[in-house]
């Protein structure tokens, strides 16, 4: 599999760290995904789906042997995992979140509030919005980046990013207030 | 840092704290034949589109991959003549480390590619043998589950990698050849060249068992 992976990255130099990904973190990404699944055929099923998402979007990966790195492969495994047990078990959305309203927020909009307060309500956002606002907030992917590297179309991604924002903005204040 | 990223990476840094450290994770999962034939179909798709490709994994045992040999395009016929091959330089890393094998260049000889077999061990048996345009693999079932994969490649065609990840990796000298030997788990792997091709030998047995074969090399 490794070779698949390395054959969707450019340069040797960019081969040799996706190396050092793929060794350093596999067991971990099929830890974070067999939790999740509890099905050791689909946790390699995400394993391997992750691991192809990650190799094509590489090119802002840094330092690999570090939280932010090994965060960022558990998101998405995590993530592909998410999207087949959904597909498993028909899962439903949120409908509180996805009435939201669809309004382009600023992000200094939240400048006003405490970091941790906004941390928890992050936390409390569901998986799917949450990693998605981690990946544009965070790791600072562009739109369509974070579509490729969670299976989504870019105007999913749009759509997740500008409801979970109103979502927590809404929570924050009602908690402000 | 706006409060969002900043709240962001805090919340991140609290999801995952649970998570165990990579090296805190002591079993190793062993992926399965039904993940190997996944990956044999993404190689399929990956060939319309690179025209390097790997042909030879070895991932059935506890270790996932200890060698790997790399076509790099061309085919090498049976009657193919090379250049001699002076010695072999290994790029160790962390994960996979590059073996480069040095050919003469400059000298006039041209050998001609001989297939060899080493000699089967004791309590062990040819289970499978293929000899095509790219080299000659046999693989060898013992006793007690215990298997060697042997592989005769060709290295102007083909290029070695070998899994050095938290492995013990040794370079000596067997029949005057040197030879890199590496143990990982209860895998263990030889590479070497004749002077005209490469050679590889991977199984779950003792070093000796390889040895001696590598030794019934010629």
């Amino acid at each position: 599999m490794l070779i698949i992976c390395l054959n969707l990255l450019d340069s040797e130099e960019e081969k040799t760290k996706f190396e050092e990904l793929y060794y350093t973190y596999r067991n971990l990404m099929f830890f974070a995904a067999n939790e999740l699944l509890t099905d050791e055929w689909m946790a390699e099923d995400a394993v391997q789906e992750a691991l192809i998402r990650i190799a094509k979007n590489f090119h802002k990966v840094g330092e690999i042997k570090c939280h932010q790195t090994k965060n960022f492969v558990v998101i998405i495994v995590k993530n592909v995992s998410l999207t087949m047990l959904r597909k498993e078990k028909a899962l439903v959305g949120d409908s509180i979140i996805e009435q939201m309203e669809l309004v382009d927020m600023d992000d200094t909009a939240f400048d006003l509030y405490n970091y941790k307060k906004l941390a928890k309500q992050i936390l409390d956002l569901p998986e799917t919005y949450r990693y998605v606002i981690y990946l544009r907030c965070v790791y600072e992917y562009k739109v369509d980046e974070i579509a490729g590297l969670l299976g989504l179309t870019t105007n999913v991604v749009k759509k997740r990013l500008q409801r979970g924002k109103a979502y927590l903005r809404k929570q924050i204040e009602d908690e402000c207030e | 840092m706006n409060t969002l990223k900043e709240a962001s990476a805090f919340a991140i840094e609290q999801e995952f704290e649970y998570l165990p450290n990579e090296n805190e994770i002591v079993i190793e999962h062993i992926f399965s034949n039904v993940f190997e034939h996944n990956i044999d179909k993404l190689k399929k798709a990956s060939e319309r589109h690179y025209v390097r490709f790997g042909r030879h994994r070895l991932r059935r045992s506890l270790v996932v991959a200890c060698i790997l040999i790399l076509l790099m395009g061309m085919a090498m016929s049976v009657s193919a003549i090379r250049k001699p091959v002076l010695d072999f330089i290994v790029h160790y890393t962390n994960g996979m480390s590059k073996v480069e094998f040095i050919t003469d260049e400059d000298s006039d000889a041209a050998l001609k590619i001989e297939y060899q077999k080493p000699d089967t061990p004791n309590g062990y048996s040819i289970s499978k043998e293929t000899l095509n345009e790219f080299g000659c693999e046999i693989e060898y079932a013992g006793p007690s589950d215990k298997y060697i994969y042997y592989s005769q490649f060709d290295v102007e065609t083909s290029g070695l990698s070998v899994d050095t990840e938290n492995a013990n990796a040794t370079e000596k000298s067997i029949n005057g050849c040197k030879v890199l030997e590496t143990s990982k788990y209860e895998t263990n792997t030889i590479a070497w060249s004749n002077g005209i091709n490469g050679f590889s030998l991977l199984g779950n047995c003792d070093m000796e068992i390889l040895e001696m074969m590598a030794e019934s090399n010629q």
